[in-house]
């Protein structure tokens, strides 16, 4: 079956779009080959060749230092390496591992179909032990988020805002907006964030059970004060 | 086998981890088995931890109708609040707008998965009679994985049905009663193989369950991260012990998603 996802991808390679995160995209004979953004200038024969969707997904699992890397759109994807691709499915999937829902969450958001979860919406439909999510507080929200989700940390763009109407107050505009290009432009496709990711929801919980327990041991202290032996 | 589904997709979900870098292994080396069969018109995974997430999921898929499948060792929490939630589910079968989503039972309750247990036995403990070795199928007990110890001992008391030969076959758990660690005592042949029930070599059964036994005396790194495999069998006790992989990593697990589609088929989708 046709699939309208691999053909906007095809519109887009048609224009002369070759570039997402930091990896860049070029034709190749009849199939495509794929580099680092930091490798464009390096001789091919000096990369590590990869000939697989599954080969880049797993040079993706690591950085540079052989850490795992959990989020793929942090900005330590390695270099050193040149893939080539037969033909579109195979470089369909390759950016589905590299840059997992990457295409389709901008296709879908171009189209409309996609809209973003607030911070508050995520946290609040949460259960078990990510339920007291919803107990962050605005200013720790905002803090948190600034200190997780800037380039230095994830290249994703965060289209979701605190409760549907608050914007951050702690990103340049071109972080939280998404450039409204179709794909037959050929522009960098932009790595959207429309629902935020477990690393953050994790990060939440924390802040919110470390204040938790601050906030006890405070009372605690109060309370033995109060009441000296 | 099933037949050829040109209109549907299929996605594995997955618990994956943003700390274990195996976690999410299994799910996508399963997902690639499939989706070499050309059988289903587009194949994806997703993670509860990882990337794509499942909300994200669902945006990556263009066919009419899509397999959901919880690559999930039993019922619970996972397969009951948490992957219906994020997905939108509202029972089996859920009319999502662009596509139409058929949530299959987990992989692990299926029948095939005595199967699975059978081969990984064997091969662990290769050329050993059967009547030498005491079988241990290992899980987590308690909490949040109550359902997967009634997976485990449905499994055992399959097995011990067939008369396959064992000396003995017990269930076993980390945390509840017969504790693994108790392993010697809850033995007597002078072989134990013990196979995880568990989706992955993640934490528990690559890093917990050997110290448990006695094969490490502290957890080893991820498997991923150290050189040399295990090398079975360990002498402890006097016995020998041969300690397979997590059962989701045998690549027949391939074969069990799409025997779950199938009795999904069989048993919750009308004839067309
Ligand atoms: S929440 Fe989104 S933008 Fe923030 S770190 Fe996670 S993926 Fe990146």
């Amino acid at each position: 079956m046709p699939s309208s996802i691999n053909s906007a991808l095809a519109s887009w390679l048609a224009a002369g779009g070759s570039s997402i995160g930091e990896i860049s995209i070029t034709p190749h004979g009849s199939g495509w080959q794929l580099r680092h953004h930091a490798d464009s200038s390096t001789d091919p024969a000096s990369l590590k060749p990869l000939d697989s969707p599954e080969a880049l997904r797993e040079m993706a699992k690591w950085d540079a230092a052989g850490n795992y890397r959990p989020l793929h759109s942090a900005p330590n994807l390695p270099s050193g390496w040149i893939a080539s691709l037969p033909d579109l499915a195979s470089l369909r999937l390759a950016l589905d591992f590299l840059y997992p829902a990457a295409l389709a969450n901008w296709l879908r958001w171009l189209d409309g179909t996609a809209s973003a979860c607030s911070l508050r919406d995520t946290f609040n439909r949460q259960s078990g032990m990510y339920r007291v999510t919803g107990l962050i507080r605005d200013s720790e929200a905002e803090s948190l988020v600034t200190s997780s989700c800037h380039d230095g940390n994830c290249l994703r763009k965060v289209i979701w805002n605190l409760d549907g109407t608050t914007p951050w107050a702690g990103f340049p505009p071109d972080k939280t907006s998404a450039p409204s290009s179709a794909p037959e432009l050929g522009q960098p496709i932009p790595i959207l964030c429309l629902d935020l990711c477990p690393i953050l929801l994790a990060a939440a919980r924390e802040t919110v059970k470390k204040r938790m327990k601050s906030e006890s041991d405070a009372a605690k202290a109060a309370e033995a004060q109060a009441s000296p032996a | 086998m099933i037949s050829p589904k040109p209109s549907s997709a299929l996605i594995l979900v997955g618990h994956g981890s943003t700390l274990n870098p195996d976690s999410s292994q299994p799910t996508h080396d399963h997902a690639d088995t499939i989706r070499r069969t050309g059988l289903f018109s587009e194949v994806h995974c997703a993670f509860w931890k990882e990337e794509p997430s499942m909300r994200e999921v669902l945006r990556m898929v263009d066919s009419p109708e899509v397999y959901i499948v919880p690559n999930f060792i039993s019922e619970g929490y996972f397969t009951q609040n948490v992957i219906p939630r994020e997905f939108g589910l509202s029972g089996r079968t859920t009319d999502l707008g662009h596509t139409v989503a058929h949530y299959t039972d987990p992989v692990g309750i299926h029948p095939s998965m005595t199967r699975l247990l059978l081969k990984r036995a064997a091969e662990v403990a290769e050329g050993i009679p059967l009547t030498d070795c005491s079988l241990i199928i290992v899980g987590h007990g308690t909490g949040l994985n109550d359902n997967s110890t009634k997976a485990i001992k449905d499994q055992v008391e399959i097995i011990r049905a067939m008369n396959c030969g064992f000396a003995e076959v017990i269930d076993a758990y980390m945390e509840e009663p017969p504790l693994i660690a108790d392993w010697a005592t809850l033995t007597s042949a002078p072989n134990v193989i013990v196979v995880p029930f568990f989706i992955a070599d993640g934490l528990h059964s690559f890093q917990d369950i050997p110290v448990l036994l006695g094969m490490e005396s502290e957890p080893t790194a991820a498997a991923s991260q150290i050189e040399v495999f295990r090398r079975n069998p360990y002498h402890l006790h006097g016995r020998q012990i041969y300690y397979s992989s997590a059962i989701g990593t045998e690549p027949l697990l391939a074969e069990v998603m799409l025997d779950q589609i199938a009795a999904f088929d069989t048993d919750h989708k009308p004839a067309a």
